[in-house]
């Protein structure tokens, strides 16, 4: 009787994986391989409203925060000789850069990037960015009145007591400190930080560690993106973003686009344009200032943002490449501070 | 006479299937890392400036390396103490026939969950928990930031120690479980009280307890996300840092190999106390322990460390199972995610199925009859060492191997992180599968031979019932640890062929929500219904 109850729950685990896993044969025909970093909460159903618009089948590949820079990235530059993805989207632009360089990028002028600011369009046509999330200070506003709040990053060193940042050697705090040491030259950057460090900064693991410690009134303020401190502005945390450095002729903020680009001798290099100038419309950006994942649109938009509207951002003022090549020069120096 | 040369052909072809076994075993589990060893080894050999500067450790290396085998040093302690003696009230509840067969079971499932979930969900939990106390203190009236934080490697200590302390614990109940009651008793007779349970139940069981605390200070000294998530820096987090900075998978293996060789003399270490330390009569685990008198020491702290292991486990069920929204969630989420549910199940059985053979054949010999002690200690540490290996680095040399020789139909099929799984897993299901093996008295084995001769219906009648408790187990714990990985799938899952485990750490970018408590929820019951199957299986063998 048992052996029966048994080899009937084999049976039925086996007919369910057969009916969840089985998929229709004509849906092969036409398909497309993604890797993506940008959140699968907020890429998905972009992909599946690509899928249902166009037919072609989206296999796509999604980044876990848990795995730092060391998931698609790597696994783009080992698959090099020989790609499985067709299209890179990433949440940001400086892994994308590190992708040229490694010459895993094929070049494509995309119809849809006409109507985007030059700076969003690479030269030499390997990438194209689109809508981005601003780097914010997020406070806590009953730990902290309104006029306390800093209003630049150059007053957060002498409060670093209060602050927490994510872990500046990976994700989009690399970025911002490859920035300031962009905009501001590399000794200066990389003493902003050793003051920050000295000063008593909590340096946690990610931008979402950074809000949760805010929103929970762990500690007064933290470093972090727009698209992590929508999530908990949308809970109904006490908590309220500044976006630093508005002043005129201050330093801006940064603002961190999407970027999209084709993988060089990818297996559907078509289907892969299709995708690509599917992302970069102003239809996708549209749905992702809705969705939450982006903030800072890259053209006029009919849509607004549910946690904070129609945005005017300054930004910081350097380029790309810039920032990707004062990485660099800051690399070493950053993980010898950060990993000590 | 004529019998001879068949009895040659199946010696032959047993030796042949056990080096077939090895072969197999040591290819999943060390050959994709091996392929990046070649390659250092290689540009080492040129003189690569590059490879020589990651091969000789920096100061600052040294020094984190120090401060990370402080960090696991402090873990294995506190869960070598805390789950001795939780294992201690545990066996003397049990002992006097405490509990209901519901609760044991309900322990059981708490364990099983406890062990296979990764110690960075353990710590995000933690962390959500100090969120409520916090919202609750604020509700009462306290002022924002009037419950400050640890410090951070308090905090990384507290949540490893935590998350690992199940090992330790499981670990400690088999030490004190092999002890010879008579031994015990004459004892007693000699020094009465707590004498007789510090001078011959400790240091008999001690092998057992310090084999343990070895495993949690690997797993402790091998996991990154763990002291990253309280900013505290470690070594294994270096090798991500190096990965991330150069994305020279050969670099990332020189800089891991201290970790690998610090880990894997540990390893080394505990095998010889075990062999030094295990009497004969440790091979027969199980026996009665009723009324066994030494469990009565230290009645107060190992009541205080059940305690607070359970109000752990307690807390930690409370968070996936506390809110009211996940059980409205629950329906759409499962059909939502039902096609990453079927190829987590496919992937964690097709796992459990391909280590099964290598590790029955590997255990085999492990626990065939003697010969020579460094033959011996090398094949235990053969077997064992994989275990020393980062997660991150079996996933990289896994996707090096794949990318440099695998064809696209391979790397694109939704199985090849089975691979992977059973590559981290195999050295878990060898020791289990030992383990049972170790339990069947030889005497019984011959008798049954005597019975039938030696071919397949022998190995059918006889062999297999005998050794399926412990595949049973095996194929257990390979599933349900499977179920969880996120590193190597991380590096070979296949576009359009997502996981849950991936699709929860991906959600978890928005905190301890309700979704991710949701899919939590779901892989929980994934893994009690195998664990449930397998004990029921076990049950029904004996």
């Amino acid at each position: 009787m048992k052996r029966h109850i048994l080899l009937a729950l084999l049976a039925v685990a086996l007919v369910g994986i057969a009916v969840f896993a089985v998929r229709q044969p004509d849906e092969a025909l036409r398909e497309v391989t993604i890797y993506t970093s940008v959140d699968q909460v907020y890429s998905e159903p972009v992909l599946r409203a690509f899928e249902a618009e166009t037919g072609i089948r989206v296999n796509a590949l999604y980044d876990a925060e848990a795995a730092k820079t060391v998931g698609l990235v790597n696994r783009l530059i080992a698959e090099k000789a020989a790609p499985l993805a067709d299209v890179f989207w990433n949440g940001e632009f400086s892994q994308t850069l590190a992708l040229k360089e490694e010459g895993v990028l094929a070049p494509y002028a995309a119809p849809p990037a006409a109507d985007l600011p030059a700076l969003f369009v690479d030269p030499e046509g390997f990438w194209t960015a689109f809508g981005g999330r601003a780097r914010v200070l997020f406070v806590n506003t009953e730990m902290m009145a309104e006029a306390d709040w800093p209003r630049s990053i150059f007053d957060l060193p002498a409060r670093a007591r209060e602050l927490a940042l994510a872990n500046p050697l990976f994700g989009s705090t690399a970025t911002h400190a490859a920035a300031l040491a962009a905009a501001l030259g590399p000794e200066e950057a990389l003493g902003y930080f050793e003051a920050l460090k000295a000063g008593g900064a909590r340096v946690v693991d990610g931008n979402a560690v950074v809000r949760d410690m805010v929103a929970a009134g762990r500690v007064p303020m933290g470093l972090t993106d727009t698209d992590d401190a929508c999530v908990s502005i949308l809970k109904g945390a006490p908590v309220a973003v500044v976006f630093l450095d508005q002043e005129a002729g201050g330093l801006g903020t940064l603002v961190v686009p999407n970027t999209v680009a084709l993988i060089a001798d990818a297996p559907h290099p078509d289907l892969g344009k299709v995708l690509a100038d599917y992302l970069l419309s102003p239809e996708t950006e549209a749905a992702m200032i809705e969705s939450g994942w982006v903030q800072i649109p890259s053209r006029p938009s009919p849509v607004e943002g549910e946690c904070f509207g129609r945005l005017d951002v300054r930004g910081m003022q350097v380029g790309m490449d810039a920032i990707r090549a004062a990485g660099g020069e800051i690399g070493d120096a950053m993980r010898a501070m950060f990993q000590d | 006479m004529a019998a001879a040369p068949i009895l040659r052909l199946r010696v032959t072809l047993g030796q042949g299937l056990v080096l077939l076994g090895w072969a197999v075993f040591l290819g999943l589990t060390l050959g994709p890392v091996a392929g990046l060893f070649g390659e250092a080894a290689a540009r080492l050999a040129a003189g690569v400036p590059e490879a020589w500067a990651a091969f000789v450790p920096s100061a600052r290396r040294l020094s984190l390396l120090g401060r990370s085998l402080a960090l696991a040093g402090g873990v294995a302690l506190f869960a070598g103490i805390v789950g001795s003696l939780a294992a201690l009230a545990l066996l003397r509840r049990a002992a006097l026939g405490a509990g209901s067969g519901l609760l044991r079971a309900g322990l059981l499932a708490a364990l099983v969950l406890w062990i296979i979930t990764p110690p960075y969900l353990h710590a995000l939990a933690g962390m959500e928990a100090g969120n409520w106390l916090r919202a609750a203190l604020r509700s009462l009236g306290a002022p924002a930031g009037s419950l400050p934080d640890l410090p951070g490697w308090l905090s990384a200590l507290l949540a490893q120690g935590f998350a690992l302390m199940p090992i330790a614990l499981v670990a400690a109940a088999v030490g004190f479980l092999s002890v010879e009651r008579d031994l015990v008793e004459a004892a007693k007779l000699l020094r009465p009280g707590r004498h007789g349970f510090v001078r011959v139940v400790l240091p008999l069981a001690a092998p057992a307890i310090l084999a343990g605390s070895g495993a949690v200070f690997v797993f402790s000294l091998i996991d990154y996300s763990t002291p990253s998530l309280f900013g505290v820096s470690s070594y294994a987090m270096e090798i991500v840092a190096e990965y991330s900075a150069s994305r020279a998978p050969w670099r990332v293996a020189l800089i891991a190999l201290p970790l690998i060789m610090i880990a894997g003399a540990v390893i080394g270490a505990v095998l010889a106390m075990l062999a030094r330390g295990a009497p004969a009569h440790a091979r027969m685990l199980g026996r009665a322990f009723r009324h066994y008198r030494p469990l009565d020491t230290l009645r107060r702290p190992s009541s205080g460390a059940l305690w607070l292991a359970g109000g752990y486990g307690a807390m930690i069920l409370a968070l996936l199972l506390g809110s009211v929204l996940i059980w409205r969630l629950l329906p759409g989420l499962v059909w939502e995610v039902r096609h990453d549910l079927a190829r987590t199940l496919g992937n964690a059985a097709l796992a459990a199925l391909l280590a099964l053979g290598p590790a029955a054949l590997v255990a085999g010999s492990l626990a065939a009859g003697p010969r020579a002690r460094p033959l011996r200690a090398a094949m235990w540490l053969g077997a064992l060492l994989p275990l020393a290996i980062p997660p991150s680095l079996t996933g990289v040399g896994m996707a090096s191997l794949l990318t440099c020789c695998a064809p696209d139909a391979l790397r694109s099929a939704g199985w090849v992180p089975a691979l992977s799984h059973a590559a981290r897993f195999l050295p878990l299901a060898v020791l289990v599968i030992n383990a049972q093996m170790r339990r069947v008295d030889p005497q019984l084995i011959d008798a049954a031979r005597l019975q039938r001769p030696a071919g397949p219906a022998r190995w059918w009648r006889i062999d297999l019932p005998l050794a399926a408790p412990g595949l049973a187990a095996a194929f257990g714990l390979v599933f349900c640890a499977s179920i969880g990985e996120l590193e190597a799938t991380m590096m070979t899952a296949a576009p359009g062929q997502g996981v849950l485990s991936l699709r929860v750490f991906n959600y978890l970018h928005y905190g301890v929500s309700e979704t991710v408590a949701a899919l939590g929820l779901v892989l929980a019951a994934m893994v009690w219904t195998a664990a449930a199957l397998g004990l029921w299986l076990i049950d029904r063998q004996r």
